[in-house]
């Protein structure tokens, strides 16, 4: 299963590494980044192109475990629209 | 997308950002957010980088109890976080005082417990330059927190501190690191900006999900009640032990969730899973609606997970929404606070007497033994007696092993806050210091720590500390010369190929625990028991009972790993 996460987040510490340490972790490998330099305190994006591992992991769950973490202010996924364009 | 996630407010209700005025020094000012935060007892252990802490902490409000390994303290906290639901307080000095209070962080994270570590940090000019007792403890820890701070200027310590506890104790509770370079504390303030104290909260209970529950409960035949440690965090004891009573439907615990309802409970069938009892795993089994509160479909409660509940409709109601449907698809999910939610489960099935009445049966007919042969020690009976006569003020603290599964299947619980367990991480060691924690949250409980001699070994050395502040803990040490749960795996999965179990070199526990000026006895024979009981139990100061225990009993029943729940072994007798 592929993925496109857009995450709005604050820029702090550790806030960059956090996202993709939980995505690694939670059973995704990220194949793309996209993200913008932003001075620290300000919302920036980031976009996350992912694809799962072993095991039938979904890219919903896996948005709500990133929009839990303190500071991420919105998580949008488009799993459908991203494996039409890959295909 | 995120709506169902907690939600962040700018301020809390009434929450006004304290005046701080400049010049103050960061360690005080540390002290100071502490205080204002209602905290009274923090565990910890000095050392380098920490000290301005420390030289803050003499004249403060705080009690400080100094453990003899840094895990300790991050135990103690945890424990303190579990019964009292605020978060508990532990403090380390920078590099291996830091990583030793790795394993109690993630302790508290596998277990959604409330907790702040404060860590000293090198000077900030000095960090990435492999500085004498320097490690990025913030890198370290990153997936075990639920966030995590280097506090980079005086200045901001009152909000990270206000933000942190916050965040501790909100929706799903976890621990939070605050490391503290020395500069930083040992600095002064010069201006600290307003802030607003944030405040969290769960997401308003989905009105259209809950008419759906409460349709799929009417129309059950065989609905079973599921709970978990979701309970405890979410202190919804009371919403449970309602919705119960007046649904009448049978009802199964994971290991985390015992004492949500009483073990005497009415329909109440016990433990799930690995360890469960067969009657509790039965109903799971044949329940065509599974009502799930807070638990997550852990593997140690579902066995092989697609033969799970294989005729149940499931609803899955959980303080956070990210577990609902992670492991199974629920026909209703509802994220939100669990007392709110239970309340409005307002459907009430149909004659389920004949479900009732089965599953009662099965409890009855797999209900467990205690006339094991013999005259040694049996275990189970044993904590059974104790756990009995001690009564409903008692707070069982377990280790990680065997007797954490005797304790769990034959100690009688009142409420959550009864029984501490490592349950996710299963942290051998965690007893004692657990132990501690509670006592200290809860002066007037009486509090048990079990343990075995494999783990009561990991942490030993905390009896120094229940020396030092008197702390009238109850330790029941089961000794049978081995780490006996791995000793059971081997002996049934690993072709009993015995590899490392040894333990019969272990010292006189009964001497040592003299040695540290705990009062001590040992007891070979089940004749001893009941005078056993009546010591540990009557005996003011700290007391340990080293109970030496037939090394070839097992744990029963057993699921063996990756099989269905209705796999279980039993002893062959």
């Amino acid at each position: 299963m592929n993925a496109r996460l857009t995450i709005e987040y604050y820029v702090a510490e550790g806030a960059v590494i956090r996202m993709l340490g939980l995505v690694e972790r939670r059973g995704f490998r990220v194949t793309r980044i996209v993200m913008a330099e932003q001075p620290c305190g300000r919302r920036s994006t980031l976009v996350l192109e992912v694809t799962a591992g072993a095991g039938e992991r979904s890219p919903d769950i896996l948005a709500l475990q990133i929009g839990r973490l303190h500071g991420v202010t919105r998580v949008t996924h488009d799993s459908a629209s991203f494996r039409n364009k890959a295909a | 997308m995120n709506a169902l996630a907690p939600r962040l407010h700018q301020a809390a209700p009434d929450a006004a950002p304290p005046a701080v005025p400049a010049g103050i020094s960061g360690a005080r000012l540390v002290v100071e957010a502490l205080e204002r935060e209602g905290v009274t007892h923090i565990f910890g252990y000095p050392g380098g980088a920490i000290m301005p802490v420390y030289d803050a902490l003499t004249g403060s409000s705080l009690t400080h109890i100094l453990v003899r390994h840094e895990q300790a303290a991050a135990l103690a906290a945890d424990a303190w976080g579990r019964v009292t639901g605020e978060p508990g307080v532990c403090l380390a000095t920078s590099g291996p005082g830091a990583t030793n209070l790795v394993t109690g962080i993630a302790n508290a994270f596998m277990d959604s417990v409330p907790m702040v570590a404060i860590t000293g940090q090198v000077p900030s000019a000095l960090m990435g330059t492999d500085a004498f007792q320097e490690v990025d403890i913030f890198g370290i820890t990153l997936p075990i927190v639920k966030h995590s701070y280097v506090v980079r200027s005086p200045d901001d310590i009152p909000e990270i501190f206000a933000e942190a506890f916050a965040l501790a104790r909100s929706g799903r509770p976890g621990p939070v690191l605050i490391d503290l370079p020395k500069n930083v504390t040992q600095g002064l303030s010069s201006h600290i900006g307003n802030y607003q104290v944030p405040w969290f909260d769960l997401p308003e209970p989905d009105g259209r999900a809950i008419e759906k529950a409460n349709r799929l409960i009417e129309a059950a035949t065989q609905p079973l009640l599921y709970f978990g440690g979701g309970i405890a965090i979410g202190r919804a004891e009371r919403a449970l032990r309602n919705f119960a009573e007046r649904t009448g439907m049978p009802s199964v615990a994971t290991l985390k969730g015992l004492g949500g309802l009483p073990t005497d409970a009415p329909n109440f069938l016990g433990m799930l899973g690995m360890h469960g009892t067969r009657a509790a795993n039965h109903a799971v089994d044949e329940c065509d609606l599974l009502i799930c509160v807070g638990a997550r479909f852990d593997d140690r409660a579902t066995g092989k997970l697609d033969t799970f509940a294989p005729n149940a409709k499931v609803i899955h109601i959980d303080g956070d929404p990210a577990e609902i449907g992670k492991l199974r698809r629920p026909e209703v999910g509802i994220g939100g606070d669990l007392t709110l939610v239970l309340d409005r489960l307002t459907g009430i099935p149909g004659d389920i007497s004949g479900w009732q009445a089965r599953c009662a049966d099965n409890r009855q007919r797999w209900a467990a033994r205690y006339d094991a042969p013999g005259t040694g020690i049996y275990a189970p009976a044993m904590l059974k007696e104790l756990s009995e006569a001690a009564g409903d003020d008692l707070i069982v603290t377990c280790d990680v092993g065997q007797h954490q599964m005797w304790v769990a299947q034959h100690c009688r619980f009142s409420r959550p806050q009864a029984h501490l367990t490592s349950a996710g991480l299963g942290t051998m060691g965690y007893g004692i210091p657990a132990g501690i924690g509670a006592l200290l949250a809860e002066p007037d409980a009486t509090v048990l720590t079990v343990t075995g001699d494999g783990s009561i070994m990991m942490n030993i050395h905390e009896l120094a500390t229940l020396r030092r502040y008197r702390l009238p803990l109850k330790i029941l040490l089961l000794d049978n010369s081995q780490l006996g749960l791995v000793r059971q795996w081997q002996e049934y999965f690993f072709d009993r190929n015995f590899s490392e179990i040894d333990l019969s070199d272990n010292p006189d526990f009964a001497e040592v625990a003299r040695a540290f000026g705990i009062e001590a006895f040992t007891v070979d024979y089940r004749s001893e028991v009941p005078a056993a009981i009546e010591r540990l139990l009557s005996t003011d100061g700290p007391i340990l009972c080293h109970a030496r225990i037939d090394p070839r009993t097992s744990v029963w029943p057993l699921v063996p790993p990756n099989k269905s729940n209705m796999e279980m072994m039993e002893e062959e007798l």
